[in-house]
Order: C-alpha cells, then sequence, then structure tokens
C-alpha cells in the first residue's frame, strides 16, 4: 500500500519558487543581453547644447540611463505575459501544484526578477557615468540631487523596483486575460491605444490622466509605496481570480 | 478503498458533450485499462480525474476529494502523456531531480537506471527528443514517481515494440512491489491485456462495461456454420458481429451466456464455437454501425 502524501502550501510554494528560478533561467539572460543594449545606446549624449560668448564656450552634454530604464521595462513586462503562457503555467501541473500556489510562486518569482531588475538599473546608471568618463575629456557634472547620499539612493532604487513590479502585475494580468480568451490580444492594445489618444479631450481621457497623474506625481515616498503596493496587490489578485477555473488542456 | 468513483459525470464543451452521465468507481491497487475508439472520451475523463479538466455535471471524487484544484490530488496523483508539459531549460537529469522534489515517493535509483537502460542521456534536453524517446522518458516519470494513483494515457505512442514490450514488464514488476491504483488508457488491447487486472470500456461518453480482464475474454463467443443452422442458434440475441465468409457461410459473434448442453447441441449441428478475444470484443462492442468496413465498399458499388 502506498503511503499518501500531504502537502503544506507554503512548502509547495517554496519548492515552486526555487523550481521557477532554477527553470526560468532565460529570463535573466534576456536581462543581460538587454542592459546591455540599453547601456549601449545610453554612452552616446541623450541632449546637450553649445553656448558661447566672446570669451567662454560651454558644451554641455546630458547622458541618461534612461533607455536601460525603459528597456528592462519592457523586459519586465515581457516576462511576465511569458511566465503565464501554456508552456510555462503547465509544468507547474505536471509536478504538484493547485492554482493559487502556481501564482504565488510566480508572484514571488516576478518580485524578485523586479528586485534584480532594480538594482540592475541602478547598476547600469553607475556603468553608463564611467564609461563616459572614462571616454570624454569634459568634466562630469552629476546634476542635483544625484550627488547621493545613502538614503536617496535607496528610495531611487526602490522606486524603480516597485515601478517594475507594477509592470509585471500589468504583463501578469494581460497574459492571463489572453490565456482565458484569445480575443484580449486584439482587445487590450486598442483600449492601451483608446486611453493614450484620448488625451485630456474627453472624460476617460481626463480620467486616464488622472490615473497616470496618480502614480507619477507623489512627494511623500510612504504614500507613493502604499499606493504602488496596493495596486500590484490588486493586479495579482484580479489575475487569480479570472483564471482560477482555467484548466489544463494541451 | 475506493480510488476513484464517478457519478453521473458530464463533461461538455459548449454544446458538445464528450462525457455523458458515467458512473463507475475504481478500487485501490488494480491496474484498469481504459479502453475506447477514438473521440470516446478516455483523456477527457482521464484529465478529469487528473484534476486538469473541470467536470461539467455531476460527481467525481478521487480519494474522497473533488479533484480539480486540490492539492492532495495532485500530490498523489501524476497523470503521464506524450503532451506533457516540461522546461525546456533543464536537462533530462534536472528534470528527474525536480520530480524527485516535488513528488515525495519518487525512487530515483528506479529513474536513473531506467533511463540508463533505455539508453537516454541524463545531459540531453526535454525539447531535442524524439517522439519515441519521449513516451519513453515520461514512463520513467511515471513509473519513478510511485504515485498512489498513476495515469498513463496511451503511453506508449510513438515506441517501438521492444521498448513497449520492456515497458509494460517494468510497470508490472513495479506494481508487484509497490502495488498503487494505475489507469491505462491504450489502443492496443491485445498488448495489455495481460496485465490488466480491470477493463473499463467507454464508448461514446459512456462507461459501456467495467469487469474484470478474465471476464472480458469469456464475454463474448464466435459461432461459424451454415447461415441457417447459425440463425437458429442466434435466435432472440442480439448480434455482435456478422461476417460473411462464402457462400452460406457466416461467423456471428454474440454475447457468451449459453448454458454447457446448448453449446454442446451447437456443436453437434456442425456449428464451430471459438473464442473471441477481448480487443475483438471491444471493437464489436463499440461499433458505429451493423456491418463493416465491407460495407461501405459494397454500397458504394451498387450505387
Amino acid at each position: 500500500m502506498m503511503s499518501f502524501v500531504e502537502v503544506k502550501p507554503s512548502e509547495l510554494v517554496k519548492k515552486q519558487y526555487f523550481f521557477k528560478m532554477k527553470s526560468y533561467s532565460q529570463v535573466f539572460s534576456s536581462l543581460i543581453f538587454l542592459q546591455l543594449l540599453g547601456i549601449f545606446f545610453s554612452v552616446g549624449p541623450a541632449g546637450g547644447s553649445v553656448s558661447h560668448d566672446n570669451y567662454l564656450e560651454i558644451d554641455y552634454s546630458h547622458y541618461s540611463a534612461n533607455m536601460v530604464f525603459l528597456f528592462t521595462m519592457i523586459w519586465a513586462f515581457i516576462s511576465a505575459v511569458l511566465i503565464t503562457t501554456k508552456a510555462y503555467r503547465y509544468d507547474d501541473f505536471f509536478f504538484v501544484t493547485n492554482r493559487v500556489t502556481s501564482h504565488l510562486s510566480n508572484m514571488l518569482f516576478l518580485a524578485t526578477i523586479s528586485l534584480i531588475g532594480g538594482l540592475c538599473i541602478y547598476l547600469s546608471g553607475i556603468c553608463v557615468k564611467v564609461i563616459v568618463a572614462f571616454f570624454t575629456d569634459g568634466r562630469i557634472v552629476a546634476p542635483a540631487g544625484s550627488a547621493a547620499d545613502a538614503s536617496s539612493l535607496f528610495i531611487g532604487a526602490l522606486a524603480m523596483v516597485l515601478y517594475l513590479l507594477l509592470i509585471c502585475g500589468f504583463g501578469y494580468l494581460t497574459g492571463m486575460a489572453v490565456q482565458l480568451n484569445k480575443r484580449f490580444i486584439a482587445i487590450l492594445p486598442a483600449l492601451w491605444l483608446g486611453f493614450m489618444y484620448s488625451n485630456g479631450t474627453s472624460k476617460i481621457g481626463q480620467f486616464f490622466q488622472k490615473c497616470i497623474h496618480f502614480y507619477t506625481h507623489e512627494s511623500s515616498f510612504m504614500i507613493f509605496s502604499i499606493k504602488m503596493l496596493f495596486t500590484i496587490m490588486l493586479l495579482f489578485l484580479l489575475s487569480i481570480l479570472i483564471s482560477n477555473r482555467m484548466e489544463v488542456k494541451s | 478503498m475506493i480510488v476513484v468513483d464517478a457519478r453521473d459525470l458530464v463533461k461538455s464543451y459548449g454544446r458538445t458533450k464528450i462525457l455523458k452521465n458515467m458512473t463507475f468507481s475504481i478500487e485501490e491497487n488494480t491496474i484498469t485499462g481504459v479502453v475506447g475508439r477514438n473521440g470516446a472520451g478516455k483523456t477527457t475523463l482521464l484529465k478529469i480525474i487528473a484534476g486538469y479538466l473541470r467536470e461539467t455535471s455531476g460527481q467525481i471524487q478521487v480519494f474522497s476529494r473533488r479533484p480539480f484544484n486540490n492539492l492532495f490530488v495532485s500530490a498523489n496523483s501524476i497523470f503521464i502523456d506524450d503532451q506533457i508539459s516540461l522546461p525546456d531549460s533543464l536537462t533530462l537529469n534536472e528534470i528527474l531531480e525536480t520530480a524527485g522534489s516535488f513528488y515525495k515517493n519518487w525512487n530515483h535509483h528506479l529513474a536513473k537506471g531506467l533511463l540508463d537502460y533505455f539508453s537516454l542521456r541524463p545531459d540531453q534536453y526535454h525539447r531535442n527528443l524524439s517522439k519515441g524517446m519521449k513516451s519513453t522518458f515520461h514512463m520513467i516519470l511515471g513509473l519513478a514517481s510511485r504515485s498512489p494513483l498513476t495515469i498513463f494515457d496511451e503511453p506508449t505512442s510513438g515506441m517501438d515494440a521492444a521498448i513497449r514490450k520492456d515497458f509494460y514488464r517494468a510497470l508490472l514488476k513495479d506494481y508487484l512491489a509497490h502495488p498503487r491504483t494505475i489507469l491505462l488508457s491504450s489502443h492496443h488491447l491485445q498488448e495489455i491485456e495481460d496485465l490488466l487486472e480491470n477493463v473499463l470500456l467507454i464508448d461514446d461518453g459512456k462507461a459501456l462495461l467495467h469487469i474484470s480482464a478474465d471476464d472480458l475474454k469469456k464475454w463474448a463467443i464466435g459461432l461459424k456454420g451454415k447461415r441457417e443452422t447459425i440463425e437458429r442458434c442466434v435466435k432472440n440475441r442480439e448480434i455482435l458481429h456478422e461476417q460473411e465468409l462464402g457462400f452460406d457461410l457466416v461467423y456471428t459473434v454474440v454475447r457468451n451466456d449459453f448454458p454447457e448442453d446448448e453449446l454442446a447441441r451447437m456443436m453437434s449441428w456442425g456449428v464451430e464455437v471459438s473464442p473471441v478475444s477481448s480487443s475483438d470484443t471491444c471493437v464489436y462492442l463499440t461499433k458505429k454501425r451493423k456491418g463493416g468496413i465491407d460495407d461501405v465498399f459494397r454500397r458504394s458499388e451498387t450505387v
């Protein structure tokens, strides 16, 4: 007689998390590739000006690692969508899972990649500075605020992580919606474009602008974090709700 | 103990009913063959038992629990078919290790041994395996997991004859050493019938027959003789199969519930009585129409 096995959900989530960290390794290799690409595009000046009078000429160019940030955001979104696809979702079902533990371990995985992504953005910023310093003759003038006491650096990095996690939440929900019904592939981009181009003129557009404003213009980091975390949880909760009755078909 | 219990189980997609009020139960520590024609609903049934699909109505219980979204059922069962989704980034050896971490009864020694025996390299990737090698690897996963409920859905597809034979032998050996409940669906009933204790015959979404494999071997009987004699013998009986063998000579298959003396009488009339193999019985029972493929040609020629 075979002995039956009882599993604790928390233990299973942990196991699934470590399994995912190992088997989704291509997510990390694509991060490295995209960050390098971002750095490559960032070492050229993002803008600048030349001003002069008879005695003095100031040639000013500014560099930014925004490209790295943008690429990483895209990477986070795609990675989140990717792990909702059958090829990834069904791996869990071959082993031991139910839908909730599968989602929870996915969330832990996305939180981890956001953390790593955020850290890498920060390090890439430094990398860009070093490269620029190395290859240009001029003097480096860091903009105000970036002179970096430890706490503002920390806050900046943490904000980056939260943004990435938010993007992951959107990606995950998008992916799950598409898995639920393929029509969302057309509907979601249409909705997004609709919102983008209805700027300010219509009620919907105004609402959309307000939403963006709600997340991007917050001076208190504390309140910003709460807003973000709340939204992220909402996105993941919604993903669980819409997919909890989804079947495993091949 | 009853491991799988289905009552009026229905599964439909939109208006198409795949399973139609299926009722049966499967005892603990038995090997049951799930047999039926293509599209009879075998895979759907097995996937519902594994908790992959959700029943539309009726009741399905595995280990006295509803399998869909159930951790206990997931931890104590494994579903093997030729379309298992496995991570592309892991080697076969890593997949075995992962399976070992999830399935508590996993026997790594056995898994490694079988991998070696079937000449699968541990550093290969799953996506690079051929169809038959994939099936072989999946079979290894199914055997080594030693799950209390092990479900094989067409496990031998793509395997060559030698590997199929080895697989059946390995399955039987491991089952005898570590009894568990095994569901095995296959098109090749004649290959697996010696392995099976019970047969669950499914036709058109219903459980047509659920009997022991021994009973199935004796379930039907073939009668060969002159048309007139045979017609007298099988009067008022349901004819499962009829075939013309030549002028005035017919072969008829009916249910084997004749008393001894009647059989003796028929033989004295010159009727040849022969057993009907399990797999033929299943084919006759699940035939969509009277007359065989010959009929189609006969009709197309007369037009």
